[in-house]
């Protein structure tokens, strides 16, 4: 009742947002704007898989499925609900999980905890800049929050553990990790905003 | 299970928000949540909201996958049927990620988007930048240097004609690093040329080649800048700005 049965495109995605323009025209089956919409999202897409499941030929698949499930699905990506990248790194995040949590990724991270990292080239020089300093953004946030939310946002985002694991992993009662869990978004949400001012 | 309240009651769903945009939930819990959202349109705001902040935890995680990912996709596309726009899933515990979507209210992250926006641009660029390599490494340990300053800012901007800009300044080690992008066009042999403005005094920074819609570049020299300006001037740049296109004061 909330939304009308509107076109994906009844609502135009704001200026700055190309990945939301891309979704809109890849929902009308629009194989070039898929193509650029790859090249826009894939090193988001493929990272955040790769920084959860950590072995790069699963992440290689979970990106695959994560993608092809962008092209069949852009109809659902609605302009007016949130941006388009969000939408996109939603699909991935909840993916890379659901294979975190398989057991066999979970042996296969294990045993390869730390082999995931790879260098930037010179080239890439350029390209990361930007990533870069909302990455240190990021963190200067992540440092505002206590310790205790901090771990608790970084095991269930990076590690894609439940609330449930974050608790007996850190020892602390469910109740107190739900909170922190909601109080260090909040927190992360207005050091974002401020610092985008 | 030690909550014993029934997983649809508002006060179940409300604690468990937080868990539910980080994806920490079991699928029982998450189905919860999800069938909730889709008549509480405030909890769908809030989840809305700190799912654009969550999706900001991404920002660190950018990776270039293997080439073949790319023809691997496209292929596989060309081969898989879309859903038809008019398709509602209406069954909670399928498609699970796409309730908050549907249910949710505005959230906009344009800061997210004009990062994508800016590799798009930027990525057109790496053969351009391939020549460079050298310049470019050494470009690097200055970025790393304003980077990894304790006392770095970020001083975002809102330029003209929807470009945006953001700067990273260590007064400390004097050093910046612009970020432009989404420049427009502009018309006939015209670029932009960057400027750092000293005690009212424009100091040139480099014009950019024409054609360039986004760029980062390094600038030196930011201890005594009281403003970044960019104005538009014939190929090459000019020793005074000709054409003042936008100024961001830099906060002391």
């Amino acid at each position: 009742m909330e939304h009308r049965r509107d076109s994906p495109a009844g609502r135009s995605p704001g200026p700055g947002d190309g990945i939301g323009t891309l979704l809109v025209r890849t929902a009308r089956g629009d194989e070039s704007a898929f193509t650029e919409l790859y090249d826009a999202v894939a090193a988001r897409v493929y990272g955040l898989c790769l920084r959860l499941v950590r072995d790069p030929a699963q992440a290689e698949e979970v990106s695959q499925e994560v993608l092809l499930e962008v092209w069949r699905t852009a109809a659902r990506y609605r302009p007016e609900h949130g941006s388009g990248l969000v939408f996109v790194l939603t699909v991935t995040h909840r993916r890379a999980v659901d294979r975190v949590r398989s057991a066999q990724a979970r042996r296969d991270r294990e045993h390869r905890a730390g082999t995931a990292a790879g260098g930037d080239t010179v080239d890439d020089v350029v390209d990361t800049v930007t990533a870069r300093l909302e990455y240190q953004q990021v963190r200067r946030c992540l440092r505002t929050l206590t310790a205790l939310q901090r771990q608790a946002i970084e095991l269930a985002y990076y590690g894609g553990r439940t609330y449930r694991e974050v608790a007996e992993t850190l020892d602390v009662a469910l109740p107190t990790v739900k909170s922190r869990m909601r109080d260090a978004l909040i927190r992360l949400r207005d050091c974002l905003e401020v610092s985008r001012r | 299970m030690t909550d014993h309240r029934p997983p649809g009651s508002d006060d179940q769903v409300h604690t468990l928000i937080g868990p539910y945009v980080l994806d920490a939930l079991d699928e029982a819990e998450r189905a919860a949540v999800t069938a909730h959202l889709a008549h509480c349109p405030s909890c769908a705001a809030e989840v809305a909201e700190l799912r654009a902040t969550a999706v900001r935890l991404a920002d660190p995680t950018t990776a270039d996958p293997p080439a073949r990912l790319r023809d691997a996709v496209l292929a596989e596309a060309r081969r898989t049927r879309q859903e038809p726009p008019q398709l509602r899933d209406r069954r909670p515990g399928t498609h699970r990620w796409r309730r908050w979507v549907g249910a949710a209210a505005a959230a906009v992250v344009l800061v997210v988007a004009a990062v994508v926006v800016t590799s798009v641009v930027q990525q057109r660029r790496i053969d351009a930048a391939r020549h460079t390599a050298a310049v470019a490494a050494a470009r690097q340990r200055r970025i790393d240097a304003v980077l990894s300053a304790p006392d770095a800012t970020v001083v975002p901007a809102t330029l003209p004609g929807g470009a945006r800009g953001r700067l990273v300044l260590s007064r400390q080690r004097d050093l910046g690093v612009v970020t432009l992008s989404g420049l427009p066009r502009l018309s006939g042999r015209h670029t932009y040329q960057l400027w750092l403005v000293v005690a009212g005094t424009p100091h040139n920074a480099g014009a950019l080649p024409v054609g360039t819609a986004g760029a980062s570049r390094v600038l030196t020299g930011v201890r005594s800048a009281a403003a970044f300006a960019l104005s538009t001037e014939p190929a090459g740049g000019s020793p005074r700005p000709t054409h003042l296109w936008a100024t961001v004061p830099l906060r002391r």
